[in-house]
């Protein structure tokens, strides 16, 4: 079982499941765009995020390619995964908007060393029980810790953990090794579980 | 393979390999230490269990709707791609 329990039998579902989801959406099955809009945007905004000098950009850039998926929607034809795809052209525009601007990308260098990660402490194990992980205030706790991540860590967490892609999908779209990926998103996770324990606390 | 000193790897070096550990990377000798120490280690235990928690509740924010106005535009977005499908 992989770390987000997806089940290695997930890259065949999965190519039925897009099968799927392409044909509701070319019968305008709003309901099937929302839910992949939920689950997506989030980290196409922060992958976005890595080329482009701003928020609202990235925001845009994001917006753009929904525009973009929607449009070219019947050339995808089954080549590889939907989920590729659709962060392959997000990465694209990106990175066009960054060439337009003249802009370099910061690298994840910056954020690879970590001074003092997570540690066990036995005693928090009574916060982490009970129904507490059922409430809204834990997932608004989760996004806000998020928010504040550096931006590499936010991107691989995004991806991996929000959006729910691989780690292969993720090194390609972010166009990291496969060990600096892991690498961000042990330190990302690492300070969300943090961040969650000092909600708990609170 | 010595199974003596299943807690040679320190709390702090097992914390440290979690992700790896979860992702299937690292060495089969390296993970079976792992599995080790867990084995005697109940605040290792317990931290992973908080770990594989918050991996679990990182995913359910994919089912939490975004900010109004960005699933507003969004649909809208939709709706007019739908339109042009449709004429």
């Amino acid at each position: 079982m992989l770390s987000n329990g997806r089940t290695a039998t997930a890259g065949a579902a999965q190519g039925s499941g897009d099968d799927a989801t392409v044909a509701a959406l070319l019968a305008g099955d709003e309901a099937t765009f929302l839910a992949l809009v939920r689950r997506h945007h989030r980290a196409m905004i922060h992958l976005a995020r890595l080329h482009v000098g701003t928020d609202a950009l990235a925001e845009e850039v994001a917006q753009d390619a929904w525009i973009a998926v929607l449009s070219n929607l019947k050339q995808w034809a089954g080549r590889g995964s939907l989920r590729s795809w659709v962060y392959g052209i997000v990465a694209n525009r990106a990175r066009s908007h960054a060439a337009r601007e003249s802009r370099t990308v910061p690298l994840p260098d910056g954020e690879l060393p970590d001074l003092g990660s997570g540690s066990c402490n036995p005693a928090s194990s009574d916060l982490w029980s009970g129904d507490s992980f059922e409430r809204r205030e834990v997932l608004s706790a989760i996004l806000r810790a998020i928010d504040q991540l550096p931006p590499w860590q936010r991107a691989v967490l995004t991806m991996r953990d929000v959006a729910g892609c691989d780690g292969p999908e993720t090194c390609s779209a972010l166009e990291l090794t496969a060990v600096n990926q892991r690498i961000l998103l042990h330190r990302a996770r690492t300070k969300v579980r943090s961040a969650v324990e000092e909600y708990l606390r609170s | 393979m010595s199974t003596a000193g299943a807690k040679d790897l320190a709390c702090q070096e097992v914390v440290e390999l979690l992700t790896d550990f979860l992702e299937g990377a690292l060495d089969r000798e390296t993970g079976a230490q792992i599995e080790q120490h867990l084995v005697l280690c109940p605040d290792c235990t317990e931290y992973l269990r908080q770990f594989r928690l918050t991996i679990g509740a990182t995913g359910r924010i994919s089912e939490t709707a975004l900010p109004d106005h960005v699933e507003a535009e969004l649909l809208q977005t939709f709706r007019r791609w739908r339109r042009g499908q449709r004429s």
